[in-house]
């Protein structure tokens, strides 16, 4: 099962159409930690590259 | 190319569109600390026929992680005021349980007849608020970054404070605080919770993060420099947005695929924003901020015309 097939089936489990529908608490914990946790990790990662590729001025005495 | 189906909105859309949309949300999110929850939610309905509920939820979702994006990148660069932040969310948290309860009761308020149309009282009553506020303050944020960039001054990061915003700083009501990482010496701390819990009575009658609002407020009634003033508003989005999410994935609103793709598109459009507003003035800033908030003004119109006429 690949990422893409596991957040359908996580989604499917949480259709609100669904009979008895009641979403279960990892689709629901999955929605605000995830796009946090990506979010801040994407931060991460692009000042990480910046700081790799930024020279800093040597000191001169 | 790149068509993957929605389970929970049960529609099949290009990725790369959504990835596409995100990105350019993202930009304007990083470049001038507004969330993009009144631009996202209509084009995901316009351009993809995303029902609205979910187009709010997985918008709401989307903003949590573009937003922690781009606070963190701004924290870096040093333009995040944690204390004025913690005040704003936990006064603004008052503020939304009002708008809620003033939202349920508009929305067993019944309808209005206008040109043979019947019009739901709560779509027209919230249309005109949500135009006013919008013209108001891009017509004082516009004004007032022309007049900037006309003349300059020698620092154009701290804007010059008008007679109501001088009063407001004036009241010696304690416990008085001062904002040292916004350069505010001395300032009332229900100065800041009324604004606060304004802000948060508006957001949640509105449906949106609140930068929009919150970023002007800050820099025209507080003081605050225009950069500290968009990395504490996206900061404050963080934990708004995120409380929105909950809500909404309760109610399964929120497509995990969808938040996925505006999330990529998102998250690396608000590093492009961030970094570029150490690159522009703030009075140019300020001036595009003014711009979209007539363009947000345009989108409620032409929606409360469609539902006259």
């Amino acid at each position: 099962m690949n990422f893409f097939e596991w957040l359908s089936a996580l989604a499917r489990d949480a259709n609100p159409i669904k009979d008895g529908f009641q979403p279960s608490w990892f689709y629901v914990f999955w929605n605000v930690v995830f796009p946090a946790a990506f979010g801040v990790t994407v931060a991460f990662i692009v000042n990480l590259i910046k700081s790799l590729f930024t020279k800093t001025p040597k000191e001169s005495g | 190319m790149l068509t993957v189906m929605l389970p929970v909105a049960g529609l099949e859309v290009n990725l790369l569109g959504v990835i596409i949309l995100g990105a350019v949300v993202g930009i304007l999110g990083g470049l001038l600390g507004v969330g993009g929850g009144f631009l996202i939610t209509p084009m995901l309905n316009v351009l993809f026929g995303i029902p609205y509920n979910i187009a709010v939820g997985s918008d709401l979702s989307q903003m949590v992680g573009m937003s922690s994006s781009a606070a963190t990148r701004h924290r870096k660069h040093g333009n995040l005021d944690i204390l004025l932040g913690i005040i704003m969310i936990l006064s603004a948290c008052i503020g939304v349980v009002g708008g809620v309860s003033v939202m349920e009761f508009l929305k067993n308020a019944g309808t209005f007849t206008i040109f043979d149309s019947e019009v739901p009282k709560m779509t027209l009553i919230m249309s005109i608020i949500y135009i006013s506020l919008l013209l108001f303050v891009g017509t004082s944020i516009l004004k007032e970054s022309i007049r900037m960039i006309r003349s300059p001054l020698p620092n154009d990061t701290q804007v010059s404070l008008g007679t109501f915003a001088m009063k407001l700083h004036r009241i010696q009501l304690p416990p008085m605080i001062s904002l040292p990482a916004s350069g505010v010496k001395q300032i009332s701390l229900w100065i800041l919770c009324g604004i606060g819990i304004t802000i948060g009575f508006f957001c949640s009658l509105m449906g949106v993060g609140g930068g929009f609002i919150m970023t002007p407020c800050m820099i025209y009634i507080i003081g605050v420099p225009t950069t500290v003033a968009i990395g504490t508003s996206l900061f404050q989005i963080v934990f708004i947005a995120a409380f929105g999410t909950l809500l909404h994935s309760i109610k399964g609103n929120v497509d995990p695929i969808l938040v996925l793709g505006l999330l990529i598109g998102s998250t690396i459009g608000s590093q492009i924003g961030a970094t570029l507003t150490k690159k522009l003035a703030g009075a140019k800033l300020r001036l595009m901020l003014g711009s979209l908030l007539f363009i947000a003004v345009l989108f409620v119109a032409k929606k409360l015309y469609a539902l006259i006429t």
